[in-house]
């Protein structure tokens, strides 16, 4: 696997390139799809829980060289590993970045500290609002009933509202990460909106 | 042992796995999507935990050095922050859920609520034993012995009208009480004697201080009354206007003081449209 730095032209993604990248993943179009979306969320986690800078772009990143490399007659045979394997490469380069990249990366680091406390914290709450009452009615009151904190009564209370659902524990735990995600990608926007 | 893999989540998000074994976990969640979404949901927990001041000094330190030393993941401490804060509140306001006669329901099974609700009921009923064993002591106060029944009058009503002469009168006292109550009833007869017809007697115990007239109403009388109490020699004693009545009779209270030992004549009047017209008059003698 060749995840060398050196600067080369940009690589254009194109439609036959993803479809051979897709057809690698499965046979089936529509799990193919699913795959895909999986290891996408996969490098978007490992670059986050790494600490890397503008982790979805990174993501974007590694699947560009994945089937870029698929393209030009790669064919690897456990295709989420080896996709894998070329985001550690890109995680490395991440760390050894140009002096433009770094200020780039500390204007934008800043965006999450606060300039002045009072404007951030007021966006972050008004964005927070914003998008927690666009969800809808029956995923507001799951997550808000969800994550209360009534001590030793956590435990029984999620019991409860699983057994009102309907759900086992386990895919109300999933439902409420996946309503949570959603308000997280939900915030980020607004935020980013709100610094433009 | 194998580690816990929430515990080796933990470490792993913490930043305290060595470079192999950190390698050798992200294979493993890159490769399994539940395993991803358990290390996801691992984060949740410690965030969450983070927030509510749930981890031990070493933990704490250790988010606060490697964990928030990233932007993302101090956006993601602050939406934790909002999203629990929320949470809680929402725990005092309960949620509207899609069942509200399920909450309703719920609501009365809520200990407090089944802890007062039966405090209130134990009150109430001591509320109304005490207020009925009040209105016996009323009742047995207002309904001594010497008082006639409506049929005892009735039966009167035909024998006066049978013989004039006689007279109705109360029952003997015989069956008396001992004590004398503070009101006195009594039910005045129907029609007026006149000529040599001798009035109702009206013996007052010693001691009451209010007497009941109970006066008998015929059918489709009218709404409301005046009633106009008066010694025989016309002198007025007592008068009531508006009066409201029972089913068939009208009940008036008068002062005992009002009514010394005397003849007494009583002038029952309806009110229709203003009007005012005499229905009937009652004669009776109170003796002390």
């Amino acid at each position: 696997m060749d995840g060398a730095s050196t600067p080369k032209p940009r690589w254009t993604l194109t439609s036959e390139a993803l479809a051979g990248f897709l057809a690698c993943l499965d046979a089936d179009a529509e799990r193919a799809g699913a795959q895909y979306e999986q290891v996408r969320l996969a490098l978007v986690k490992f670059f986050d829980w790494r600490r890397a800078p503008f982790p979805e772009d990174l993501a974007d990143e590694t699947l560009n060289r994945a089937i870029r490399r698929v393209a030009e007659g790669e064919a690897p045979r456990d295709l989420p590993t080896y996709c894998l394997g070329i985001a550690r490469f890109v995680w490395r380069e991440s760390l050894k970045l140009p002096a433009q990249r770094h200020v780039e990366l500390e204007e934008a680091g800043s965006l999450a500290a606060p300039e002045t406390a009072d404007f951030t914290a007021e966006a972050r709450l008004s964005c927070f609002e914003g998008c927690l009452y666009e969800l809808p009615f029956e995923s507001r009151q799951l997550i808000l009933e969800y994550y209360q904190d009534e001590r030793r009564q956590k435990i029984n209370n999620r019991l409860a509202l699983a057994e009102r659902l309907g759900l086992p524990l386990n895919a109300l735990r999933s439902r409420a990460q996946r309503i949570r995600d959603r308000l997280e990608a939900c915030v980020n926007e607004c935020l980013k909106k709100d610094a433009t | 042992m194998a580690e816990n893999y929430e515990n080796l989540a933990r470490r792993y998000l913490l930043g305290q796995l060595t470079e192999t074994k950190q390698e050798a976990f992200e294979a493993q969640y890159f490769t399994d999507a539940e395993r991803l979404e358990e290390v996801r949901e691992a984060e949740t927990r410690l965030v969450d935990d983070y927030v509510r001041e749930r981890l031990n000094r070493a933990d704490r330190a250790q988010f606060e050095r490697y964990y928030l030393d990233y932007p993302p993941h101090r956006e993601r401490v602050a939406l934790a922050r909002h999203l629990l804060k929320a949470a809680d509140a929402q725990a005092i306001e309960p949620a509207r859920t899609n069942s509200l006669w399920a909450d309703f329901l719920e609501w009365f099974r809520t200990p407090q609520l089944v802890w007062g609700a039966a405090l209130a009921a134990l009150l109430l009923i001591v509320f109304f034993g005490l207020k009925a064993r009040r209105e016996r002591e009323q009742w047995n106060a207002h309904v001594p012995a010497v008082t006639p029944s409506p049929l005892q009058s009735k039966s009167e009503d035909r024998l006066a009208a049978a013989s004039p002469s006689i007279a109705p009168s109360p029952l003997p006292s015989a069956t008396q009480p001992a004590q004398a109550p503070s009101v006195f009833a009594f039910t005045l007869s129907a029609g007026l004697l006149r000529g040599n017809a001798k009035p109702q007697l009206l013996a007052l115990p010693h001691g009451v201080s209010q007497i009941e007239l109970r006066i008998p109403l015929e059918a489709g009388d009218y709404a409301q009354y005046k009633v106009r109490l008066r010694t025989v020699e016309g002198q007025a004693v007592w008068s009531r206007n508006r009066l409201k009545p029972r089913p068939h009779q009208l009940v008036v209270t008068v002062p005992a003081q009002k009514l010394p030992a005397d003849d007494y004549l009583l002038t029952l009047s309806g009110l229709s449209d203003g009007a005012v017209e005499e229905v009937n008059r009652f004669f009776f003698r109170v003796s002390r």
